[in-house]
């Protein structure tokens, strides 16, 4: 088989395994639902996301004239986001299903705002067809998945990639640190507007405790994931990372070029 | 001594995956677990949390979490999904030896034909 089929073929088994899952148990979501934040709660989180989503969409526009051949890594990654962050994984030992972000695997590929747009129009359309999330609820789930995944991603990995680390364990830290900080987001999100006359610290401690077992391994897959998938990216095409977000990685340090 | 901020990282890293690992074992036994077996997170913690400060999940706008309907959607997006990412993916990693590589990392270090 020649080599540059192999990509191919295993998007194609992941994808298909991925389908087995979601025919398994369809409708298993982290996202918030319809109608669970009050009215001004999820106004707030409009306000919030869309200070992200705004220049990311005039980035889009401006990177798709400036960098060439920019289209089907947007769509590689928007697509990415969009399934990964509908893949239920049954957690063993917890015995409760969730889902990774997928963000900061698209902060890495094509920039955080970017990435937050993408993670945007995704969770759109898992609210409108999937009754994932809701209409009411996109702010706030824009907040915690596109935003908050996309940055704390792409943070980590700048963090870990300027500390030398190899490809795959800066990429790694950002998908596990990315992961997390979104459900550490879903929790305060959710423990700002329904915490009432009692602690907000204290009902957002509760929540992430409650998520803490799902959520600690599936961090752990989704930084494998990302860390896999960046790896496949940096040794094969290099240059697709370098030209949509060049200010980090033509500050590659030697070590990790020795590392990947 | 070049290696210390990488062996740092690294360390850190394992460090939390230690941690995680540990907190993931000493925290299961108290999940939340709803009604069903494998249930999700949205039921068994967004939706638990939010029923007790008094706000209930209304129905989605479109509501295709109905019988079979939601197998079908979640079928069909998955495909359309799996289609793109794989399209992509041939465009940007299948075809690479049709792509001349002008990387700054890497420039002259990969294989042409």
């Amino acid at each position: 088989m020649k080599e540059h089929y192999k990509g191919s073929l295993i998007i194609a088994l992941v994808t298909a395994v991925g389908l087995l899952f979601l025919i398994a148990s369809p409708a298993y979501a982290m996202h918030i639902a319809e109608g669970i934040l009050p009215a001004n709660w999820a106004a707030l989180w409009y306000v919030v996301a869309f200070v992200f989503v705004i220049p990311g969409t005039y980035l889009i526009r401006r990177k798709t004239r400036d960098v060439k051949g920019l289209m089907p890594l947007l769509g590689l990654t928007g697509a990415a986001i969009f399934l990964i962050s509908v893949f239920p994984v049954p957690v063993p030992v917890t015995g409760s299903s969730s889902h990774p972000s997928g963000t900061p695997l698209g902060a890495i590929l094509v920039g955080p705002f970017i990435s937050t747009v993408l993670g945007a129009i995704a969770l759109l359309i898992q609210a409108l067809f999937l009754a994932h999330g809701g209409i009411s609820t996109w702010g706030a789930n824009i907040m915690s998945m596109a935003v908050v995944g996309s940055f704390v991603g792409f943070g980590a990995f700048v963090l870990f990639w300027r500390l030398q680390a190899p490809i795959f364990v800066a990429a790694f830290a950002a998908g596990l640190l990315g992961d997390w900080a979104t459900y550490a987001t879903t929790s305060f999100e959710l423990a700002s507007a329904l915490h009432g006359t009692g602690s907000l610290w204290g009902m957002f401690g509760a929540i992430a405790l409650a998520f803490a077992p799902t959520q600690l391994p599936l961090g752990i897959l989704e930084g494998l994931f990302t860390g896999g998938v960046v790896s496949i990216v940096y040794q094969r095409r290099p240059e697709l990372l370098s030209r949509v977000i060049p200010y980090v990685f033509r500050a590659a340090p030697a070590a990790s070029k020795e590392g990947s | 001594m070049r290696n210390i901020p990488r062996l740092v990282a690294m360390g850190t890293l394992a460090l939390i995956i230690v941690a995680a690992v540990a907190g993931w074992i000493f925290l299961a036994e108290d999940a939340p677990r709803g009604d069903e077996a494998w249930g999700g997170v949205d039921v068994n913690v967004i939706q638990k949390y939010a029923a007790d400060a008094g706000r209930v999940a209304r129905t989605p706008i479109i509501n295709t979490d109905q019988g079979d309907l939601l197998l079908f959607v979640f079928t069909i997006s998955g495909a359309v999904g799996g289609f793109v990412v794989s399209y992509c993916w041939r465009k940007l990693i299948g075809e690479k030896d049709t792509v001349k590589s002008d990387c700054p990392l890497r420039q002259g270090e990969r294989e042409q034909p």
